[in-house]
């Protein structure tokens, strides 16, 4: 066997740094070299160390495996980390890919995919447990979906009346709201909006608001005024 | 109009009758003397000729006819002379007189009539001016009645309303000096709620005013108002210092709700100032102003307790909110933190020892066992998130919302478009994500199990001084006034929680509904004045 690989483990429980020390000493390609509790000595401990691959827990008490992970990458571009977690929520995938981790190994599979995980990143590549492949795939599929590059230019076919609605649904405005701002009752506000809807080919209010921003109907941003 | 008519046909029935009167007495009177002169005549003339009675005759009736139409004329005359002086005695007198009962029959209270002469006439104008001078008074009581009772109705503020009330009566009254007092939750005791004039000893006297002895309790005992013109002989511990202002009578007007005498009004003067104070019926009024006064208090004490009240409710929900959040994170971090990492190292001594043993039945059991604990596990992790999902604190509503809308799209098989502007990298204050997520969560649950919809939006955006969220749905819509007017009950209890849930962050929750298709909710949520970005325990609300 070449090289071993060199770890470091950063997480607050005393029972999962034993047992990940214990399961993965049993690898014959890996070595434990050192320990951390929180987000700060895992930055302390990698600079020192210089670890291959770091396991990191992201739920540290203060929720600072995240900052570390960011950390760690920034300073030791050689150092690649493995989100070992509980969290099956891709809101955490995606907060950990973007601070820079390769691999993100959940803790009810942790006996069966870490040391995979530890291998697959240390090549270069990355490591995700497999049922995130799907979500990061469903994300795809409907940006697609969303992404309205056929839309018609049925702006042009709106009176001004259905213009005007369109703005105020835009910005949010109750179809009360904007009947009294237009002098208009609310059941011909409705129509407005379904006709200015039908024209537009839209379905839903997000996607109306998605419109409005495009066009530039109504701005990015909105101070209350 | 009509009466002027009937009084132009009576003036000229008038006219008629003494013109025949006097034609009547003037005719008679010409006859009588025709024939006594004629008498004479022929009486002097039987000896001269015999012819002379015819001849006197002819001569008699053309004097006669003469005399007749010359009468005639000149009764006319008179009587047309006499009408006119009768039209300016009489009918002139009448005509004013009818002119002010007209303006006072207009409401115009303050008319009188100045007829001079001693007739019946002048004695039925100063009847008619007393009674318009009554009428006057009463009208003025029946509106200081009406103002008090608009004065009470439009402040429930206690010590406004009886203010007001007491410079009213004042001024009904004529009097110097005036004080309210109510009766105290230790029932001997009354305390000074409202006064006007009242020399300072005279009110430190009166703080301690017990109910059982002096005026009050004799009024408090007959439930009526009552005037005392000898103040040495009604006790009162202000008589003293109020003798020093000249103040010599004083009223005491009981202030009483239904069958209760919530305090005592009273008013004080100088005596001789106002004098039909003491008239029977002015009491009368001062008791239904008493009651007046009574109901108000009741009304403002009623007001006051229902606003403490709603003042607790408040606090109570909010606290209810609060401690339910923190104990479901609390909850859902033990399970994380504790439950969650035992079993992690669980599965990993098993993962170990699944290598280690050698039998391959014992390799199957550990292998169960494993899988049993990373199963308890995940649903462990269902729990925690089900109680509150650790991405809200963590990683802030954003997360939060994408993640749950991913789950809810896929269990209930609806499409979800979730735009949110105004929140990349920004954490609105804890309590405000708090609210939001649970918000979206119940109008989401309402969309899922009511309306039927195919397709979703949540808009959520961040505008800076306020926060926006709108849930709209393509479904069939509801009644939302009927709805949202019924009590509370099975199923709008989740509307209320929505907007109880708003209006604790001082902001609203407006649903518009249209049948068939779809309902929308928005909530509104004002950032100004809150700790910018939150996320942390220690924020109320969380």
């Amino acid at each position: 066997m070449a090289e071993k690989i060199r770890l470091l483990v950063a997480d607050d429980h005393p029972v999962v740094r034993a047992g990940l020390r214990m399961l993965l000493s049993a690898e014959p390609d890996m070595e434990v070299v050192g320990e951390a509790v929180d987000g700060k000595t895992a930055v302390e401990r990698a600079l020192e160390l210089r670890p291959d691959v770091v396991v990191m827990d992201l739920t540290m008490g203060d929720m600072d495996g995240l900052a570390a992970t960011q950390e760690i990458v920034d300073h030791l571009p050689r150092t690649k980390v493995v989100v070992l977690t509980m969290h099956s929520d891709e809101e955490y995938l995606r907060q950990a890919l973007n601070a820079g981790a390769t691999g993100y190994v959940l803790k009810e599979a942790v006996d069966t995919e870490i040391a995979v995980a530890i291998r697959v990143v240390q090549r270069g590549e990355v490591f995700l447990y497999p049922s995130f492949t799907r979500v990061l795939l469903g994300d795809l599929i409907q940006a697609e979906e969303t992404d309205d590059s056929s839309e018609q230019n049925g702006y042009e076919l709106l009176s001004d009346r259905e213009k005007e609605v369109l703005r105020l649904v835009a910005l949010g405005d109750t179809n009360r709201e904007i009947a009294e701002r237009l002098f208009l009752s609310v059941r011909t506000v409705e129509t407005y909006r379904a006709r200015l809807m039908e024209k537009l080919n839209l379905k839903s209010r997000g996607e109306l608001v998605r419109y409005a921003l495009r066009k530039g109907i109504r701005p990015d941003e909105l101070g209350d005024s | 109009m009509r009466t002027k008519k009937y009084y132009h046909s009576l003036r000229f029935k008038i006219t008629v009758g003494l013109l025949l009167a006097v034609i009547a007495v003037l005719a008679i009177s010409s006859y009588l003397r025709y024939v006594s002169f004629r008498e004479l005549l022929v009486e002097s003339l039987k000896l001269s000729a015999v012819n002379t009675e015819e001849i006197v005759d002819a001569q008699m009736a053309a004097y006669v006819r003469s005399r007749l139409i010359l009468s005639v004329i000149s009764v006319v005359v008179i009587v047309l002379i006499s009408q006119l002086m009768l039209g300016e005695m009489v009918v002139g007198r009448l005509e004013k007189f009818l002119k002010a009962v007209n303006q006072v029959g207009r409401g115009n209270l303050d008319t009188r009539v100045t007829i001079g002469g001693d007739d019946e006439i002048a004695e039925l104008a100063e009847a008619f001016n007393r009674m318009t001078e009554e009428l006057r008074r009463q009208a003025e009581k029946l509106s200081t009645l009406n103002t008090l009772a608009v004065t009470a109705g439009q402040s429930l503020n206690l010590e406004q309303v009886l203010c007001t009330a007491l410079d009213e009566v004042m001024e009904l009254m004529g009097v110097e000096a005036g004080w309210i007092n109510l009766q105290d939750e230790q029932e001997e005791n009354s305390r000074i709620v409202a006064s006007r004039s009242l020399p300072e000893q005279a009110a430190l006297a009166h703080a301690h005013c017990v109910w059982n002895r002096g005026v009050c309790a004799e009024v408090l005992k007959s439930g009526q108002a009552q005037v005392f013109h000898d103040e040495r002989r009604h006790f009162c511990p202000a008589s003293e210092y109020l003798e020093e202002e000249g103040i010599v009578f004083h009223a005491c007007v009981p202030l009483k709700s239904k069958d209760q005498i919530l305090g005592v009004m009273s008013l004080a003067g100088v005596a001789t100032s106002n004098l039909w104070m003491f008239a029977e019926d002015s009491l009368d009024t001062l008791t239904a102003i008493g009651r007046q006064i009574g109901m108000a208090i009741e009304n403002a004490s009623l007001y006051e307790e229902l606003r403490q009240k709603e003042v607790l409710r408040r606090q109570l929900l909010e606290r209810e909110i609060t401690l339910r959040e923190k104990e479901r994170k609390r909850i859902a971090r033990e399970l994380h933190d504790q439950t969650g990492q035992r079993l992690t190292s669980i599965i990993m001594t098993l993962g170990i020892l699944e290598e280690v043993v050698s039998t391959p039945e014992a390799k199957t059991h550990v292998q169960d066992l494993r899988d049993t604990a990373a199963q308890v596990l995940k649903e462990i992790r269902d729990v925690a998130l089900h109680l509150r999902p650790s991405v809200l604190d963590d990683l802030g509503l954003l997360a939060a919302l994408r993640h749950y809308l991913k789950g809810y799209q896929n269990r209930y098989r609806l499409f979800v478009d979730f735009q949110a502007l105004g929140l990349d990298g920004r954490r609105l204050p804890s309590e405000v994500e708090t609210a939001l997520f649970r918000i979206t969560q119940q109008a989401l649950t309402n969309v899922a199990r009511h309306s039927q919809a195919r397709h979703v939006s949540v808009l959520l955006e961040n505008r800076g001084a306020s926060v926006m969220l709108i849930v709209e749905d393509d479904g069939r819509g509801f009644d939302v006034d009927h709805l949202m007017n019924t009590h509370p009950h099975e199923g709008n209890l989740g509307l209320y929680c929505m907007r109880e849930r708003a209006s604790l962050l001082d902001g609203t929750l407006t649903i518009e509904s249209t049948p068939e298709s779809g309902t929308a909710v928005f909530v509104r949520i004002p950032l100004e004045g809150r700790e910018g970005d939150g996320g942390e325990d220690s924020t109320p609300g969380s």
